[in-house]
């Protein structure tokens, strides 16, 4: 009897773990690897957002699947073979460090499509990549950072120093430079993107030495939360709308929109069109105004209504390509101008300039982990 | 010393009393688990469960009034009171839940008697499954969206600080200076020899199982109440580091304590002294970070050298299954 219990609560166990996939041949089968839970209302949150933009779109016709909480780097690839195995048509995989793991399981199935956000390897013709331009919102934090800030010191919660991260500080402190040169930027690398103890402790960290405004690129609204609860603190939130955790603090949220994206590549694949591509979003889909793009302000809150005139009018212009996020002359952390502007262009170049970027602007104390 | 050093101090020690109490207080549950003989891996997943729970119940009991309504129904300007009382409800929720879990746990292994380690394992990722399914929908609503108000604290600091180190010697003195304690240990070093004196070891067991659950439910409840607000797998890692912090500490209460005050000193450094070595950042944090680690890897090391001290501190039939004869 005991025996038989025993591996009646061991299968028990055994099916809360299994996630249930189940098989439909006529359907297209979309497959997600998130890196987070989604319940973090950031970054993993806003691409579940994207999925579901995906079944409302196409109803009957897509089932979509998703894996959580999947750890960056080699073990990544067991969950994505596992997508690929149980029939997913096309898979989505929504984190920087899923690159390697992405391209290796894709030269193993050429007949499923892949998706990596934020990556720029795309070694097999079935891997696409896209990713949003966040730091044309940074530019819009930084304008309001520089009029915003009484001690002058603004505390920047960095995750891992790769090009998208660092082309989000390059712009926010381009810009803060341009209207409050006595403004000094902290950064600190955390080194997770999904801590909420870490990243509320970086925040209390800042405060404590005596920052005024908290920006972050980690997922969770741990920071906003303690920035609340100090007065006189302001923060900026970061991939979904945060502005419920900071009624007296919140600025402005960067929103990730990955909605008419995924919709467009599920699209394609349906339609046979897909092949291989790399996107690029800002505020608008062409940056000419054109289109919804990858990325979305959200809630000005906590500011004049002169300065949400200012900021709105910024965003207005970087939405319409009128104004670039980082235009010349821009010069490096050592005094050196930047190679793009030394050749006489009007903006740092997309490729290789911002792809690949890995110095700090002029301005910025500290140096760049590597 | 200068203001300004002592100011950095205090705030140090602020931060890192943050990290040390949740640990401290898993540790400690978990430390009376191991003396009784078992070894219970699901620290992490009770955590969870208890932070859940506990920020359910605090969200329920905290007084809700609304000061400006915009149409009957609908408040846009609400002021939320969470009382002691209420608080220490919430903290006796989050026990009872991580006790729950426990128990389960004890069902398994002692009743059942399936293996201490595969068990534990599966409760960690039970809690986080259970968790993160019922932490965005329970009884229609979604935990990861709303927000607890903050609590009195008491002299200074949260009531768990306290409660954890007076938890200190008051299990020290229950485990060395009781018969209570008596017993249990020796169910720990021989459970032949206890069963054969009469002592009913897997209730004894089962017991020492539901205090830890207990305590690793309060461990979570201080995370999310007093810490951060609930997120799914807000716990991060943090149930782990409380077993590593048992062999850092070789089953004493009062190691384990400078132990979990070490570790919490050393999480708030990577953030507070980052600027300390600028042209090494990584390196530095990735010491700091795993310095944890490393240091309980240096003690088993040195105590394994050392038969006499294991023989007297760890319980001599950890994790090994029990089978009354029959």
């Amino acid at each position: 009897m005991k025996k038989i219990l025993s591996a009646f609560t061991a299968s028990l166990l055994a099916a809360t773990l299994t996630t249930g996939i189940a098989q439909a041949d006529d359907k297209i089968k979309v497959g997600f690897v998130y890196v987070g839970p989604i319940g973090d209302l950031g970054w993993t949150y806003r691409h579940d957002i994207g999925r579901l933009a995906i079944e409302k779109e196409f109803g009957d016709k897509v089932e979509t699947t998703y894996l959580e909480n999947v750890p960056e780097g080699a073990e990544a690839v067991k969950s994505i073979t596992q997508l690929a195995e149980t029939g997913h048509d096309i898979i989505f995989t929504t984190s920087f460090g899923f690159m390697d793991p992405t391209n290796e399981v894709a030269a193993q199935y050429p007949d499923v499509k892949f998706e990596h956000a934020t990556g720029f390897k795309r070694e097999s013709d079935n891997v696409s990549t896209f990713s949003a331009r966040f730091y044309e919102g940074r530019v819009i934090q930084g304008l309001i950072a520089a009029k915003t800030t009484k001690t002058n010191k603004i505390g920047y919660i960095a995750s891992f120093p790769i090009p998208e991260v660092v082309r989000g500080i390059n712009a926010f402190q381009t810009e803060l430079a341009k209207h409050n040169p006595d403004a000094v930027v902290d950064v600190k690398w955390v080194f997770t993107w999904f801590d909420p103890a870490k990243e509320a402790e970086a925040a209390q960290a800042f405060i404590d030495a005596g920052a005024d405004i908290i920006v972050q690129h980690t997922d969770s609204p741990a920071a906003m939360a303690i920035a609340e609860k100090t007065d006189g603190i302001y923060a900026f939130g970061q991939a979904s709308n945060m502005s419920r955790f900071g009624e007296n603090s919140h600025l402005v949220s960067i929103v990730d929109n990955w909605d008419s994206y995924y919709v467009d590549r599920v699209a394609a694949v349906i339609d046979g069109s897909w092949s291989q591509t790399d996107t690029w979003w800002g505020l608008s889909k062409d940056g000419a105004g054109n289109g919804v793009g990858m990325v979305e302000m959200a809630d000005y809150g906590n500011i004049s209504e002169e300065l949400k005139a200012e900021a709105m009018a910024l965003e207005a212009a970087l939405r319409s390509g009128e104004r670039h996020a980082l235009p010349c002359p821009i010069y490096k952390q050592d005094g050196e101008l930047a190679e793009d502007c030394a050749a006489g262009e009007k903006h740092l170049k997309d490729f290789p300039t911002l792809v690949s970027m890995d110095w700090y602007v002029k301005g910025i104390e500290g140096s760049l982990p590597k | 010393m200068n203001p300004e050093t002592t100011l950095f101090l205090v705030n140090l020690l602020t931060a890192a009393v943050l990290l040390a109490t949740p640990l401290l207080l898993a540790a400690l549950g978990e430390l009376v688990v191991e003396k009784s003989g078992v070894l219970n891996l699901g620290v992490e997943g009770m955590m969870l469960i208890g932070a859940l729970f506990g920020y359910i119940a605090a969200y329920n009991f905290q007084t809700i009034t609304c000061l400006e309504e915009l149409i009957p129904g609908m408040c846009t300007k609400e002021q939320r009171v969470f009382t002691f009382p209420d608080y220490l409800l919430a903290l006796v929720c989050a026990a009872l839940a991580g006790a729950v879990l426990a128990a389960l746990f004890g069902f398994l292994t002692q009743t059942l008697r399936a293996n201490h380690v595969a068990v534990g394992l599966g409760l960690t990722i039970l809690g986080a499954g259970l968790t993160n399914s019922l932490g965005s929908n329970f009884l229609g609503v979604n935990y990861t969206s709303v927000q607890v108000a903050d609590h009195p604290e008491v002299f200074g600091q949260d009531i768990l600080v306290w409660f954890s180190l007076v938890a200190v010697p008051v299990i020290w003195y229950a485990l060395q200076k009781t018969r209570m304690g008596l017993v249990i240990r020796a169910v720990g070093e021989n459970h032949d020899s206890a069963y054969a004196l009469g002592y009913r070891v897997a209730r004894i067991r089962f017991w020492c199982i539901l205090f830890g659950g207990a305590m690793a439910g309060l461990a979570g409840a201080f995370i999310v109440l007093v810490h951060v607000d609930w997120k799914e797998g807000v716990t991060v890692g943090k149930g782990w580091l409380a077993l590593a912090l048992i062999l850092f500490g070789t089953w004493k209460p009062l190691r384990v304590l400078c132990g979990a005050y070490i570790f919490g000193l050393l999480w708030a450094s990577e953030l507070r002294l980052d600027h300390l070595f600028p042209e090494y950042q990584l390196e530095w944090k990735t010491v700091l970070t795993t310095a944890p680690y490393i240091f309980t890897i240096l003690v088993l090391v040195i105590i394994s050298r050392n038969p006499r001290m294991i023989r007297q501190n760890a319980p001599a039939s950890l994790g090994k299954p029990f089978n009354p004869p029959s």
